[in-house]
């Protein structure tokens, strides 16, 4: 138990003095305490009765820390949350209100949100552990322990690139301290000089195992030395104290001197969640951190100074509980959510027209009749896509690994650094992660960055921050954000590089809800691709191929872009649907010209982007051909074409004339030597074989 | 419902296999999967197990008794159930042998109690055949290594169905006729409304047979794999019974299966009647546009003989043997699409060169598939001749409702002794002369008389002159 000592008069009346605060400024601070405990012990009450269903960490006897570091914000600056994130979103939207009608609406917003109700922040769909008000600069709570740590790196990464002097505030638990994103985000932000504050709120339980168990050093503020930034362990029961070093970290940050690292020692009330009944803590431990309460601490602290007496403080609890009675009246007559609403926000609406498809249509007929068209190779071909981007929308910026003076390591970024400069172009620290997670919040924040990660083998490592950050928050925040970003990385055999640097992961990447994945095969469509990813407002994992890299295609020289959603039939035929993407298309190719001498008339059709999956190009083609051949050079378990091939099924049963058959990578690791890849990679005659199987 | 306990089928080789022991007393209780039986195949030993639990009532199968695969050797039902035999019919497992299955459907009132053999088809063959009301277990499967059938099949079936009439689909349909077994007699082929009632009334049994101008009562005959259980045999292709290869296969199974055939062999000495030929051959063939052949002359003499043996020249109706008015001559010929045979109409009244430029006609027609209805129906005898395939001697079978057929062999040269050299072997050209006579309609003695008649005028061809 840290010496949590009340504060005397002189120290009060010193930090209203040094903070320059009013009595209203206290009475908002205790308002908002209160508020949060009322609201905190409600939804215990709600969680007992068994009227609130979900998980709901509870923020009471925590809640000094966000009204203090709130309170050192600018109306311009940004949060970031946790899954015990009722008191920052309720510290910010109050703040963020300017009215007593606007701080009653918000009230209203948070407790319809945590009933799932259609009236709450994010329309009922993100609950208690997900709200967000990015429009006002909360970027939302998240469920990963750790998940928003690189999120408010990006934020603040955005900051700096616009020149703005907002900072992050980013709130985080003694659990996240010993996460990865921990270390990379500190470092990260500390290595750029980020405007980000690390508030780590330590209550001294992970869930329910002590601090002291799992880590040696007593205190996570101790770790600030290891990334050059200062380091600080406050009392987080007394919001004024709390307030007077996020203050001093927020004048640093903005000044561009870079992160600071505090830890607020506090105390949760109730359990973890509602089913923990705290047998890892004793009745005594509580009750001494109960005596520190954070609404005591402020209310004497107000009573030294003579600003608040007890009549006054007993009318400040009757508009507390008339408030809650409001709130809980918004949200049991706002309606649940349509059930229609289930399908809506995932995806940002697509920014390209029919009209667009149409002039990619008939832009992709002339490349294909113009033998005289200039050739590039397809990295060239992504070069001049960022190029053209970069120039055309200044928020577009490049952040990766060996990105800048390497030009990448396939070099699809090759020459960029020399021209856009190193806060354009910019070399990271090898943390996948925070790759990923900066991206998010750079996104979020009003950047559209394109991260590149050197191999999609290394894309798991950053799974979190892209599929449960990323591809998640416009549909959990209610449609109330975009995450315009694109990963590049690229994947594939053929280098003979084995197990860590051949796969084709593209699979996980369809798997989640709320990103695209696109897969070009030639310059052309690499080029297009890229382009329209840039601008779309959708996460967009773009997996390049090592082996193409080289390849070399017509490109035109105007500024182009191919509608993500589209497929192309790289070749017409009318006996077998062939379906494949990325390198496959150029095998699928081959084996179709085998299979033409036997008479067998091969219509591949290179999907382009898998999602969007353009399933009615497939479909109409199924129809005519009867027959359907998937090609994939990822893993046969779960890959990617056997949704097309369950979506076929689905829409095409009654036409299909002959089973479907898949050709993929066998079930093993990719091996190295190259007798072994072209086993485990589906090759020509694999293909050939396949199509003679469907017609026989 | 009795649960069948049966011989297994252990793979695509065992046929048969020998009853070791009976495991379980009959009438006994038994679970299920509780081993019943002990067999043997001549690679090892199995169990047959119980596919369900109930009262085992053991057929009269015992112990050392040899019995094919798929017999069903008891019942496993309530107590007071009993025996019965039978065999497991639809080999679920064999579908490259969809024959059976025919057969099976075919003929519903031997094997009622048949299950329905699983025909699999793809969504796009099912798609097409509902929409054309194909019966898709009438179609031969090719797709999948001749498993399923896929859309070509259908196509192709589609293709050898006859063209017809909107009015006659509709009325064979109700009809359950088969268009591919009715004759079409509208223009081109075409099956019409009247061909259809035609056939719906062939199908009925005859009310009272008419003599004298109405046709045999049709013979309708089972398909001839009726019956009989296929083995399991890797089919590397089926030709469908249809067309000609139906029709042979059905006049030439009912022929057999109907007529008294007695087969009458006789050498004849043909030098002289292939020296007529020859001269013939060297004398006429420019004015008459094509050589003479032995087929040509033979058909003479056989015309000539028909004439003269009366009783030959006849056939069976129902209640009666009909002697024929006119002389009509079938000839067999081989062709692409099998055996066909032109009927040349009163060969008897026609002269050689006559007869040979009516038959030429007829077989170019038949070889392009151009024949005309009459060219191959009306005969009342055929001539088939297999010596240009080097066969001295055969069989042939009567094309009904003919009363017989004579087989012609190959002319040989031979060592033979002849009347005019008791002491030393001439060497002659040489025939086998077979007839195949049906013993209803003539007998032995008439028969053989006949055919001495023929040898007589092959071995001094002159005679015709005196015929």
């Amino acid at each position: 138990m840290p010496p949590l000592k009340p504060l005397t008069a002189d120290q009060v009346s010193a930090l209203i003095e040094e903070q320059q605060l009013t009595r209203e400024d206290l009475l908002t601070y205790l308002r908002q305490v209160m508020e949060i405990r009322a609201l905190e012990d409600n939804i215990s009450s709600l969680l007992t009765k068994g009227v609130l269903k979900g998980a709901s960490h509870l923020y009471a006897g925590e809640e000094a820390v966000a009204v203090g570091a709130v309170a050192a914000l600018r109306d311009d600056d940004y949060i970031t949350s946790t899954h015990r994130g009722h008191g920052h979103a309720h510290a910010h939207g109050d703040k963020a209100a300017k009215t007593p009608e606007a701080k009653q609406e918000h009230f209203n917003k948070m407790m319809a949100e945590v009933l799932g109700k259609s009236g709450g922040y994010c329309k009922g769909k993100g609950g208690s552990m997900h709200i967000a008000d990015v429009a006002h600069g909360n970027l939302g709570a998240t469920g990963i322990v750790g998940g928003n740590l690189p999120v408010a790196v990006g934020a603040a990464l955005a900051q700096k690139l616009m020149g703005t002097d907002r900072v992050v505030v980013c709130f985080f638990g003694d659990g996240a301290a010993n996460e990865g994103t921990f270390h990379e985000s500190l470092n990260m932000a500390s290595a750029f000089d980020l405007p980000v504050i690390f508030v780590a709120e330590n209550n001294m339980y992970g869930m329910s195992v002590p601090w002291a168990k799992v880590t040696k050093l007593p205190d996570i503020a101790a770790r600030a030395c290891a990334y050059g930034i200062p380091g600080e362990v406050v009392d987080g029961m007394d919001a004024l104290v709390v307030r007077e070093a996020v203050a001093r970290a927020v004048a640093r940050a903005r000044r561009g001197e870079g992160p600071t690292l505090i830890e607020a020692k506090t105390y949760r009330y109730y359990g973890h969640s509602h089913s923990d009944n705290r047998a890892y803590r004793t009745r005594e431990e509580e009750a001494e951190w109960k005596a520190a309460d954070p609404i005591i601490r402020l209310k004497n602290d107000m009573e030294m100074v003579n600003w608040l007496n007890d009549n006054e403080f007993g009318e400040l609890e009757q508009k507390v509980q008339a408030k809650l009675a409001a709130a809980m009246a918004y949200a049991n007559a706002s309606p649940h959510p349509d059930p229609a609403e289930v399908l809506t926000d995932v995806y940002a609406p697509p920014k390209t027209t029919a009209a667009d498809i149409e002039a990619e249509r008939r832009l992709r007929e002339r490349v294909r009749n113009s033998p005289d068209m200039r050739q590039i190779s397809y990295a060239q071909a992504l070069v001049e896509a960022a190029r053209e981007e970069m120039l055309r929308d200044p928020k577009v910026f490049i952040m990766g690994e060996d990105v800048g003076l390497y030009g990448g390591a396939y070099g699809a970024t090759r020459g960029l650094f020399k021209e856009f400069g190193e806060w354009r172009v910019i070399d990271t620290p090898i943390s996948e992660a925070t790759i990923g997670g900066a991206a998010v919040g750079a996104a979020m924040a009003g950047m559209r960055p394109i991260a590149e990660i050197m191999y999609v083998d290394f894309t798991p490592l950053a799974m979190d921050q892209i599929a449960n950050q990323g591809a998640k928050n416009r549909y959990m925040f209610g449609g109330k954000t975009t995450v315009p970003m694109v990963i590049r990385t690229e994947g594939g055999a053929g280098r003979a590089i084995a197990a860590h640097h051949s796969q084709s992961l593209e699979a996980l990447w369809t798997h989640f809800p709320g990103i695209y994945v696109v897969m070009p095969s030639t310059p052309y469509d690499a080029k297009g691709l890229l382009k329209a990813a840039i601008r779309d407002d959708n996460p967009v994992m773009f997996i390049e191929h090592k082996m193409l890299y080289n390849t070399k295609g017509p490109v035109p020289e105007e500024d182009y872009i191919i509608p993500l959603g589209v497929a192309d039939i790289k070749r017409p035929g009318k006996d077998i649907t062939l379906v494949t993407y990325s390198r496959m298309v150029l095998r699928a190719l081959e084996a179709a010209e085998i299979l033409a001498k036997e008479g067998i008339d091969v219509e591949v059709i290179d999907l382009r982007t898998l999602k969007p999956l353009d399933i009615d190009t497939v479909i109409a083609s199924v129809k005519k051909t009867g027959r359907f051949v998937g090609v994939s050079e990822g893993y046969e378990n779960t890959n990617f074409i056997n949704e097309v091939m369950a979506q076929v099924n689905d829409l095409a049963f009654d036409w299909l004339d002959a089973p479907m058959v898949r050709v993929c990578a066998l079930n093993v690791p990719v091996p190295r030597a190259e007798v072994l890849e072209d086993q485990a990679i589906p090759n020509t005659n694999r293909i050939v074989e396949a199509c003679r199987k469907v017609v026989q | 419902m009795a649960i069948e306990v049966y011989i297994p089928k252990f793979g695509q080789t065992v046929e048969e296999v020998t009853l070791l022991q009976w495991l379980v007393p009959d009438g006994a209780f038994v679970k299920k999967q509780q081993e019943i039986l002990e067999i043997e195949t001549d690679k090892t030993t199995f169990f047959v197990e119980a596919e369900g639990a109930g009262y085992l009532h053991r057929g009269p199968f015992e112990p050392g008794q040899v019995v094919p695969v798929l017999t069903v050797v008891a019942t496993i039902g309530g107590p007071d159930e009993k025996f019965v035999g039978g065999k497991i019919l639809a080999d679920e497992e064999a579908p490259a042998e969809p024959q059976a299955a025919e057969a099976v459907a075919a003929a519903p009132d031997t094997a009622p109690v048949a299950a329905p053999q699983k025909i699999f088809a793809s969504p796009r063959a099912r798609k097409l055949a509902a929409a054309e009301h194909v019966h898709l277990a009438e179609v031969t499967p090719t797709g999948g290594g001749g498993v399923r059938v896929v859309e070509r099949d259908v196509r192709a079936y589609l293709e050898t169905m006859p063209k017809a009439t909107p009015l006659a689909e509709k009325l064979a349909a109700e009809a359950g006729i088969d268009l591919r077994k009715v004759a079409g007699s509208g223009p081109g082929g075409k099956i019409t409304k009247e061909d259809v009632e035609q056939a719906i009334k062939a199908l009925k049994p005859p009310a009272a047979p008419e003599p004298v101008v109405a046709p045999p009562a049709p013979v309708t005959m089972p398909p001839p794999a009726v019956g009989i259980q296929l083995p399991v045999q890797e089919v590397v292709e089926r030709i469908p019974l249809k067309g000609v290869r139906g029709i042979i296969a059905e006049r030439m199974g009912t022929s057999v299966h109907t007529t008294a055939r007695v087969t009458l062999f006789m050498e004849v000495d043909a030098t002289e009647f292939v020296a007529a030929r020859e001269r013939l051959k060297a004398k006429v063939t420019d004015e008459w546009g094509f050589a003479p052949g032995y087929n040509d002359l033979l058909a003479k003499i056989v015309a000539t003989a028909l004439r003269k043996f009366p009783y030959m020249n006849a056939r069976l109706a129902a209640d009666a043997i009909e002697r024929l008015a006119h002389v009509n001559l079938g000839m067999a010929v081989d062709t692409e699409r099998g055996l066909l045979v032109p009927v040349i109409r009163d060969a008897d009244q026609k002269s050689l060169r006559q007869f040979g430029q009516e038959f030429r006609e007829m077989v170019e027609r038949a070889r392009k598939g151009r024949s005309l209805p009459d060219d191959l129906t009306g005969g009342t005898f055929t001539i088939t001749n297999l010596g240009m395939f080097d066969i001295e001697g055969f069989t042939p079978v009567i094309n009904l409702p003919e009363a017989a057929i004579l087989g012609v062999g190959k002319i040989l040269p031979k060592w033979v002794f002849r009347p005019e050299s008791p002491d030393k072997p001439v060497l002659r050209q040489m025939m086998t002369l077979s007839l195949v006579f049906d013993h209803r309609v003539v007998d032995g003695a008439p028969a053989a008389r006949f055919l001495q008649y023929i040898k007589q005028v092959v071995e001094e061809p002159y005679l015709l002159l005196a015929a």
